[in-house]
Order: C-alpha cells, then sequence, then structure tokens
C-alpha cells in the first residue's frame, strides 16, 4: 500500500514536473496564442469601446477642435490658433474662476475629509448600535438630495430673513447678519460651505466603512500600549485608511475643481464675478454668450487642471506593496 | 514575474490606444471643415403667395414658457378663421428657449414659426427668412415704426432693412407704485420727472419705507439705470448703441450724469439692503406685500402682482423724464414673430402673421398682458385697471417716439458679461460709475469683436 502510494505521490510530482518543464519549452508558442487571445479580449471589450469613442474620445475631439476657432456655435467659425487660450490665461474674470475653484479644493476636499475622519472616529466609538446608525443615517443624508435642491434650499437659510440671519438676531449678533450671498465678501465662503455640508456626508461613510476593515486587535494593541485617543488616531486609524482617504480626497477635489450646480444655482456666479467657477463660466460662454470656441478652450484648461491636480493626489495616496 | 509584467503592461496598452484613439479623432476632426455654417438666408423657396388654399397644412410654433398662454390663444384663434390650418406650439423655459432657439433653428425638425428677442442673430446665421415679399403683398409696412426692431440691414445691423418678422405685441417697462404707501407719505401725484422722483424717494426713506425694490440677483439694477440713461441720452442715443451702430458708445457723459444718479440712490440707501441676492419671483411678492413704494418692472409683471394682490395695490406710471419738457421713454421689447428658412410652409406661416394684425388677435394680446399692435382701432380695455394704465402709458410713450430697446439685448451674450455682473458691482460699492460704464463698454466691444 506503501508503495502505492509512494508511486502515486512520485507521479504527481513528476506530472507537475513535466506539466512545468512543457510549460517552458513550449512558452514560445503560447505567446502567438496569448496574442490571439489578446485579440479576443479586444473583441470583447468592442462594444464598450466603441460607446467610449463615441460619447467620450469624440466630443472631446470636436471640443479641442471648436476650441482653435472663434464660433458662435451656428454660423460661419474663424480659425484663431491658440487666441482662446491666450484669453483663458489673460482673462481676470476667468482667472478669477480658477482661483475660486481652488477656494473651493478648502471647503469641498480638505474640511469635509478631516471632519469626516473625525466624525468617523467619533462613531466607531459610540457604544450604543440605535445611535451610531441614526448618526450615519443624519451625515449621509446631504448625500441623497440632490446638489440642486440643496442649493436651492440654502438661499433660503442664507437669504435677509431667512434661518441663518434670524438665529443670528436671536442671539444678540443682528449686526453680522447680512443677505450671505449677496455679499461680495462672504458669498464665496458662503457657497463653499453648501459644498462641505454636501461632501462631509460621503467622506464619513467612506472612512466608516475604511475603519471597519482595520483589525480590531490593532486598536487593542495600541490601548494595551497606553495609546490615548489622538495617538490612536495616527498610529492606527490614519494608516488603516490610506486607500480611504485617498478615494475621498480625489472625489472631492474633482468635485471642487469641476463645481458647476451648487454654485449655478446659488449665486449664478454673482455678486459681480466673486463666486464664478469654471464650470459657470464654461456655461455661460457656450450656451448664453454663443462663444463656443472660447467655452471649449476653457473646458480643455479646465479637464488639464483636474488631471494635473489629482495626478499627483493618486501618487500620494497610492497604496504601498 | 511574467504575471507581474503582463499586469503592468495591459493599462499601458490601453493608454496608447486611448492616446491612439484620441490623437485620431483630433486629426480628423481639425482635417474636416470648420465647425458651422452659412449667411444669412435667401427668400422663400416657394412662390409667395396670399393664398392659402384649403389643403391640410401643419405648423408648429417655438417659443418661450412666458408666452405659451397667448400663443395657445393666438393659435386657437387663427386655426378658427383657417380651418385648414394647424399649428403645434412647443415652448422651453424662457431662457432655455432664449438659448436653444438657435440650436431649434438649424435642427432638422426646425419649428416653421418661432419668437425671438434677438432676430439679428438668427439672421446672420441664416435661420430666419427674408420677409420683404410678404410685407409687400400684404401691406405690413401699414404698421410703421413697429416693425422697426423687426428690421436687419444688408450689414447686419437691427432697426432697418429687410424685414424678418412681425411683432404680435410689446413688452414695456416702467415704474409700479403702491398707492397706500405713496398717500402714507403725502405723495398725491406722481413723480413725472427725476426731480419729483429723488423727491418721494427721500420721502419714502425718512418714513422708513423701502423707496425701490429690485432684483439685482439677476442683474435687474440695470432697469433703474437705463430709464435714467434713457431720459438723459435720449432714445436714439441708446437705440443707436443697442442696435450696434458704428461706433457707439456708451461711455458717455449722459450716460455718466445717469450712473452717477443711480449711485447717489445706492448710497442714500434707497433700494432694498439685500438687492444683489433677492430675485425677481422674491421682488414680486415683496413689492405686492407692501415692502416699498417702486419697482421698476416690465408690463409683463402686471399679470403676476393682480394674482398676488388686488388691483387698488398697485398703479403703474411711465419711468421719469428728464425736466418737465423731457421726452417720455420706456424700455420696450417687441415678441417677433419670424418664419423658419427651413419652414416647407412660408405661405401659411405668413398668413399667421398677417393675422396678428386683426382685432381678435389684438385682443388676446392684450388680455394676456402684453401690449397689441397698433392699427389705428382702439382695442377694449376695463377702466380704471392697471391693464389700462399700461396701455395709455405705451401710447403716450410710442406718440413722444421714446421707445427704447433693451441695453441687455445689444449683444446674446452682454447681460450675463457684463449687465449683471457690472450691475452688482456698482450696488455693492465694488466699482465707480465711470468704472462700471468703461467696463460695460469693454464688454459691448469684445463682443462685437471691435
Amino acid at each position: 500500500m506503501s508503495t502505492v502510494d509512494g508511486n502515486a505521490s512520485e507521479i504527481a510530482v513528476a506530472a507537475v514536473a513535466r506539466r512545468v518543464e512543457s510549460t517552458s519549452t513550449r512558452r514560445p508558442r503560447r505567446s502567438v496564442g496569448a496574442r490571439r487571445l489578446r485579440w479576443a479580449g479586444w473583441l470583447f471589450a468592442l462594444p464598450a469601446a466603441v460607446m467610449y469613442g463615441v460619447f467620450v474620445l469624440a466630443p472631446l475631439g470636436s471640443t479641442i477642435q471648436y476650441s482653435f476657432y472663434d464660433w458662435n456655435g451656428i454660423g460661419r467659425s474663424t480659425f484663431i490658433g491658440l487666441d482662446n487660450y491666450v484669453r483663458v490665461f489673460t482673462d481676470p474674470d476667468l482667472l478669477a474662476a480658477v482661483v475660486h475653484s481652488f477656494v473651493f479644493i478648502l471647503f469641498f476636499s480638505i474640511i469635509p475629509v478631516s471632519g469626516g475622519l473625525v466624525t468617523a472616529t467619533l462613531i466607531r466609538d459610540i457604544r450604543s448600535r440605535a445611535l451610531s446608525t441614526t448618526a450615519r443615517v443624519l451625515l449621509f443624508l446631504p448625500q441623497i438630495i440632490p446638489a440642486a435642491g440643496a442649493a436651492v434650499a440654502w438661499t433660503w437659510i442664507y437669504s435677509n430673513d431667512g434661518a441663518l440671519n434670524q438665529l443670528l438676531r436671536a442671539v444678540g449678533l443682528g449686526a453680522v447678519a447680512r443677505p450671505w450671498l449677496g455679499d461680495f465678501d462672504w458669498a464665496l465662503i458662503a457657497v463653499g460651505i453648501i459644498g462641505t455640508w454636501l461632501s462631509l456626508g460621503l467622506c464619513t461613510v467612506l472612512l466608516l466603512a475604511g475603519i471597519g476593515k482595520i483589525d480590531t486587535s490593532l486598536y487593542e494593541a495600541a490601548r494595551l500600549d497606553g495609546a490615548g485617543w489622538w495617538r490612536e488616531l495616527f498610529s492606527v486609524t490614519l494608516p488603516g485608511l490610506r486607500a480611504e482617504i485617498g478615494v475621498c480626497v480625489t472625489i472631492t477635489t474633482i468635485a471642487a475643481l469641476a463645481s458647476f450646480d451648487v454654485v449655478f444655482l446659488a449665486t449664478q456666479g454673482g455678486p459681480g464675478k466673486s463666486t464664478t467657477v469654471p464650470g459657470v463660466e464654461i456655461y455661460l460662454l457656450g450656451f448664453t454668450q454663443n462663444r463656443v470656441g472660447l467655452a471649449s478652450a476653457l473646458a480643455i484648461v479646465l479637464m488639464l487642471l483636474v488631471l494635473l491636480v489629482v495626478g499627483p493626489i493618486q501618487r500620494l495616496f497610492r497604496e504601498r506593496s | 514575474m511574467p504575471q507581474r509584467r503582463g499586469s503592468v503592461r495591459r493599462p499601458k496598452h490601453i493608454t496608447t490606444f486611448a492616446v491612439a484613439a484620441m490623437s485620431l479623432t483630433v486629426v480628423l476632426g481639425l482635417t474636416a471643415c470648420a465647425p458651422g455654417g452659412s449667411g444669412p438666408a435667401e427668400g422663400p423657396s416657394v412662390p409667395v403667395s396670399t393664398e392659402v388654399g384649403s389643403e391640410k397644412v401643419e405648423l408648429t410654433l417655438y417659443d418661450g414658457q412666458g408666452l405659451q398662454a397667448i400663443d395657445d390663444a393666438l393659435i386657437a384663434g387663427f386655426e378658427k378663421e383657417f380651418p385648414n390650418i394647424t399649428i403645434t406650439g412647443n415652448y422651453d423655459p424662457d431662457n432655455v428657449h432664449a438659448q436653444n432657439l438657435p440650436r431649434v433653428l438649424s435642427g432638422d425638425n426646425a419649428p416653421d414659426l418661432a419668437q425671438s428677442s434677438s432676430i439679428v442673430d438668427e439672421v446672420t446665421d441664416g435661420l430666419f427668412l427674408n420677409l420683404d415679399e410678404y410685407e409687400k403683398a400684404y401691406g405690413w409696412d401699414a404698421l410703421g415704426a413697429q416693425l422697426t426692431a423687426a428690421r436687419v440691414s444688408t450689414d447686419l445691423k437691427q432697426g432697418s432693412g429687410s424685414l424678418y418678422g412681425v411683432p404680435y405685441g410689446f413688452v414695456f417697462s416702467g415704474v409700479y407704485y403702491n398707492p397706500k404707501l405713496a398717500s402714507q407719505i403725502g405723495l398725491t401725484e406722481m413723480p413725472a420727472t427725476i426731480d419729483e422722483f429723488d423727491a418721494a424717494l427721500a420721502k419714502a426713506k425718512a418714513a422708513g419705507i423701502t423707496p425701490i425694490i429690485a432684483a439685482g440677483q439677476l442683474g435687474l439694477g440695470t432697469a433703474a439705470f437705463q430709464n435714467l440713461l434713457d431720459a438723459y441720452a435720449g432714445p436714439e442715443a441708446v437705440s443707436d448703441w443697442v442696435y450696434r451702430a458704428d461706433g457707439a458708445t456708451i461711455d458717455t457723459p449722459e450716460a455718466t450724469k445717469a450712473a452717477d444718479k443711480l449711485k447717489s440712490w445706492i448710497d442714500a440707501g434707497y433700494f432694498n439692503a439685500d438687492v444683489n441676492s433677492t430675485s425677481q419671483d422674491a421682488s414680486y411678492s415683496r413689492f405686492a406685500n407692501g415692502e416699498a413704494l417702486f419697482m421698476m418692472q416690465g408690463s409683463w409683471a402686471n399679470p403676476i402682482l393682480a394674482k398676488a394682490t388686488s388691483a387698488d395695490n398697485y398703479g403703474f406710471i411711465a419711468p421719469p423724464t428728464d425736466g418737465a419738457n423731457g421726452t417720455k421713454t420706456a424700455v420696450y421689447n417687441s415678441a417677433t414673430v419670424g418664419i423658419s428658412a427651413r419652414s416647407k410652409h412660408p405661405n401659411e406661416a405668413a398668413a399667421f402673421l398677417n393675422w396678428l394684425r386683426s382685432d381678435a388677435a389684438r385682443q388676446i394680446v392684450l388680455e394676456n398682458g402684453n401690449i397689441p399692435l397698433s392699427t389705428g382701432t382702439p382695442v377694449a380695455t376695463e377702466p380704471g385697471t392697471v391693464t389700462e394704465s399700461l396701455v395709455t402709458v405705451f401710447d403716450e410713450v410710442s406718440t413722444d417716439s421714446g421707445l427704447v430697446p433693451f441695453v441687455q439685448n445689444a449683444t446674446s451674450g452682454i447681460n450675463n458679461s457684463a449687465w449683471v455682473p457690472q450691475t452688482q458691482s456698482l450696488f455693492g460699492g465694488q466699482i465707480t460709475p465711470e468704472q462700471f460704464l468703461a467696463n460695460i463698454q469693454k464688454a459691448y466691444e469684445d463682443e462685437l469683436g471691435r
């Protein structure tokens, strides 16, 4: 029996060896097969690639083309080379729009991500299950309200007789009360806070899910070693959430740079041009001022800007393997 | 190791593919002919006739939702007289209509009829039919100056030249007042001159009443500026600017006087404190609720105010004049209907335009809050109503040749690129009256490529 057993295992080992050997000897021929396979793979990807080409690449190509023309979208067009791009980088209104979108990174991304981190850690510490679920639902609520609806609700809150001013007057701060969205100094911050409110929930929920994946024994070990709340946050939670924070920062930064709906509904970029962002300018230029070329150039610049900002963020948060 | 290499290689392939596809698209795009098409359109493709026959014809009309009630009523009235012609109305929200009009007219399913407030753009792009032959056939020239805004010259200037549409009526802007607040501050007679207006504003302010409510969120502070501008500079100079006359400028001493006057009102606190964040709807309801003495708004606000408050709570007067002998002016716009250059039934569409001159059509226009075409026969108005004041004021102003097109309509983009942000900045104290005018003029020249 044992010999049979031994034989059997020997045969098995030999078979494996042969298979390994045959793989290595047959390698050149297999790579031809692999090439064929790769084309088969493209065949499967073809429907998606066609859709991608028609709905993403082709419009992108047209946008690039339009950006070299002076064109109202309907009539005759004139090729003007890089003039539209020169204008994007020299027009103070358009440059201000770009600056505003960077200010929005603070409100759409940095504050919500750090706030979400603290909130998620606090919710993790809540012992009562009902309480922590309630907190989660409340925080996620802004995420399921369309940004457009939220912007309209916030314009009421910010209006002269709105909730915010009523509150300020009730606590004796009536002197501070003002029509927030109509104020040149405060409108940008006021719109930014709407963005913070919108993205805080998303960040909290994403980070909570991440915290759930961190091995609890790490927390136990940290506590046994006498680590406090802050020490735990910096030594266990933060390193464990690297990937999730990366996702949060990426999504919210893109939302800040490419923002449109909140700004358009809350202020249309006003008062003056004090809250305008590239998204709103592209819309106004393209659809109300009929300057399709300039709008396209700004859109291309915005796209490159997003790539330029998000690229390094991706690198920064890439998980070390 | 092989596996790892594979996984590194694949994304590279995808990138290469994407880059290749993208460059291909770009190259294809750039080598293809330049975007866009033709210049102004010629006359109709079928022989011009005032006979519409009895064959069944279906037409479509495209307009903004703000005018839907009028359009539907006009269509119903027209179909009653021309049973073989049916017209289907398609509507979009007003701002969407204004933006989409050129796109809709250049599409394959272009409507036969469309209302436009900026016909010079449609004409430039060859989207509206030249109606000169129909004008001759129907004798539309009897409408005289009422067709001014519907004419475009061969060098693409509005205000003279070939006819490209017929207005079915007008909207115009003036001053709404609250009679209860007026009597509260002892204002027995409504102000007619700018000086009288000034005095009334000061009285209201002293009594703790908001003198003027304006919806600055959409840049409607422009209304106050243009009323002053029209009074000081005169209707002709302002019309020239709007119609893009060669060398036209708004940076003049008269305009500076108007901007300075407006600035003095702003500094005196004569406008609602939250002017820059007040929406148009909010300004209507707040005026109807008795928050302000005056509101500089258009005839279109009358039906809205009529619903929001009772008729004895508001009245309408012409904008103030520069001194007792000054020209009575008002900012106006015509709802001009043109025929699509792609229409297959221009004769039937022209029959609709001609019918707009009928008494039945004019009564419909009036009942729906617009000022009808004047043909010599008066339309019936209920005495003592705000509608009656509107018709009276419009008659007075047009006899005084004081009708001026909206400065916001000078180019399709100037409202958003200049009037809205610049008036907001003036109201917010960010710029001086001189900067205000210089910035507007700069945007104007930029938009016109001067």
